[in-house]
C-alpha cells in the first residue's frame, strides 16, 4: 500500500469517526429517549422465569409463587404501573395503591425504583417499544433464576375510561 | 515514571506508572458501575453492547454508546497529540499535562455529582461520557510512554499476556529471561493494583459517595507530584556534583 492510499484510509476513517459521533450526538436530541418511551401506563401481562436453575421447572410463575417473590421486592402485587414524568411511579392494584420514584442508568437499559424507606431496587430492561415493556430481576425465591416481567402499554384513551 | 519515554525506561518506572494508573482506572470504574451501571475503563464490552443495541433497532441507545466509544477514542487522541508535540521541549510537562486533564474531568464528574446529580439518564449519559474521555487520555498516556508495555484500563489484553507468558514459563529457557520476567512482573502489578483500586473505591463509595472521585484525583495528583518531587531532586544532585566538581577543578589549578 503507498502513502497516498493509506493518507487517504487515514482521512476517510477519521471524517467517518467525527461525522458518526456527530450523527450520534444528534440522535440523542432527536430520538426519543427511554426515559421518554417508559412515561405513561402499563399493564402486567405476565410473570415467567426467563432463567432458572432447575432446568426441568415450569417457566410459568404461579400466582403463589409471585406473591410469594412480591414479599420480598418494592413493587409488590400490582397490576397496573404508571410513570409519570416527574419520576413518580404509581402501582395500581384491587386492593391498593403505591406511589415510587422511578429513574433511568447505564444508557436507559436499568430501571431503579425506590421507595420512600430508602429501599432501592434495579431492573433490567429488556425492551421497551410502543406497545411492550419486558423487565429482569433476579430472585432467590423458591428456585434461583432470573425473572421475565411482561407488559402491555395501555392507550391513553382506555386508561382515562378506566380510572 | 513520567520523564523517560518509551525504551529508556526502567521495569520500576513501569511498574510504578502500571500500578498507580491502573489503580486509579479500577477506582473510576467500580464506581461508574455502581453508581451508572456502566463500565468506563474498558470499551471492550461497549463495542459488543452497540452492535446489540444496532442490531434491536435501539438508535438511541446505539448512538449513546458510539458516543461513549468515540470520547474514548478522543481522550488517547489528545493525550498522543500533546506527547507528539510538546516531548521535546519537556516531557515532564508533555506527560503530565494529559493527567492535568483527566484530574479535572475526574473532579468535574465528583462535583457535579456530589452538589447537583439529579438521576437523570442524560446527566448519566454526560458523566459516563467525561469518565471515557478520562480513561481515554490516561491509557494513552501510559501505552504511549511506556512504548505499549504498559496498558492500564486492557485487562483483556494483560489477561491475554499473563496466559502466554505463564505457558512460556513451563519451559526453562523462558524462566530464565529476564525481560520475560520483567513483563510478567508489570502485568501482575497492574492487575493487582486495578483488583485493590476496584475494592478500595467500592468501600469509600458506601461512605463517600461522588468524593471517591477526589480520592482517584489524589492518586492521579501523587503521580504528578512524586514525579516533580524527583525532578527536583535529580536537579539538586546534579547542581550539587556540578559545582563540587567545579570546585575540585578550582584548586587543582
Amino acid at each position: 500500500m503507498n502513502i497516498k492510499n493509506s493518507n487517504l484510509i487515514v482521512l476517510v476513517s477519521s471524517t467517518l469517526l467525527v461525522v458518526g459521533f456527530i450523527i450520534s450526538i444528534i440522535n440523542t436530541m432527536v430520538l426519543v429517549s427511554p426515559t421518554k418511551h417508559i412515561e405513561g401506563s402499563w399493564k402486567e401481562i405476565s410473570w415467567e422465569y426467563e432463567k432458572s436453575e432447575n432446568i426441568n421447572a415450569d417457566k410459568k410463575i404461579s400466582d403463589a409463587i409471585k406473591t410469594e417473590i412480591c414479599k420480598e421486592l418494592i413493587i409488590h402485587e400490582a397490576e397496573v404501573w404508571n410513570f409519570s414524568s416527574n419520576g413518580n411511579l404509581e402501582l395500581t392494584s384491587d386492593i391498593n395503591n403505591e406511589m415510587l420514584s422511578w429513574t433511568m442508568k447505564g444508557r436507559g437499559n436499568i430501571l431503579e425504583l425506590s421507595h420512600n424507606t430508602n429501599k432501592i431496587e434495579h431492573y433490567n430492561i429488556q425492551v421497551l417499544n410502543n406497545d411492550q415493556m419486558v423487565l429482569y430481576f433476579s430472585t432467590d425465591i423458591q428456585a434461583k433464576g432470573i425473572v421475565k416481567m411482561t407488559f402491555e402499554r395501555i392507550k391513553e384513551d382506555k386508561y382515562a375510561q378506566k380510572i | 515514571m513520567l520523564r523517560k519515554f518509551s525504551n529508556s525506561r526502567t521495569l520500576k518506572d513501569n511498574i510504578q506508572l502500571g500500578s498507580l494508573s491502573a489503580f486509579s482506572a479500577g477506582m473510576v470504574n467500580v464506581t461508574s458501575l455502581i453508581i451508572f451501571f456502566a463500565f468506563t475503563s474498558n470499551v471492550t464490552g461497549h463495542y459488543a453492547i452497540l452492535a446489540e443495541e444496532i442490531s434491536k433497532g435501539n438508535w438511541y441507545q446505539a448512538s449513546v454508546v458510539f458516543a461513549w466509544i468515540f470520547l474514548f477514542f478522543i481522550g488517547n487522541f489528545v493525550s498522543n497529540i500533546i506527547i507528539i508535540n510538546f516531548n521535546k521541549n519537556n516531557s515532564y510537562l508533555a506527560h503530565s499535562a494529559p493527567l492535568i486533564i483527566e484530574i479535572i474531568c475526574l473532579l468535574a464528574v465528583g462535583y457535579y455529582g456530589h452538589f447537583y446529580y439529579r438521576e437523570t439518564l442524560s446527566e448519566t449519559e454526560i458523566m459516563v461520557g467525561t469518565m471515557l474521555f478520562a480513561m481515554g487520555i490516561q491509557n494513552g498516556l501510559t501505552a504511549s510512554i511506556s512504548n505499549f508495555s504498559v496498558k492500564t484500563t486492557h485487562l483483556t489484553g494483560l489477561t491475554t499476556d499473563v496466559g502466554i507468558l505463564t505457558a512460556m514459563f513451563t519451559k526453562k529457557k523462558y524462566r530464565q529471561n529476564k525481560q520475560l520476567r520483567s513483563k510478567f512482573n508489570v502485568l501482575l502489578a497492574i492487575a493487582a493494583s486495578y483488583l485493590a483500586g476496584g475494592i478500595v473505591a467500592g468501600v469509600i463509595y458506601y461512605e463517600a459517595k461522588f468524593l471517591v472521585f477526589f480520592a482517584v484525583s489524589a492518586v492521579i495528583g501523587f503521580i504528578i507530584l512524586y514525579e516533580y518531587y524527583k525532578l527536583k531532586v535529580t536537579k539538586f544532585i546534579r547542581i550539587k556534583r556540578t559545582s563540587k566538581l567545579r570546585k575540585s577543578i578550582l584548586e587543582t589549578t
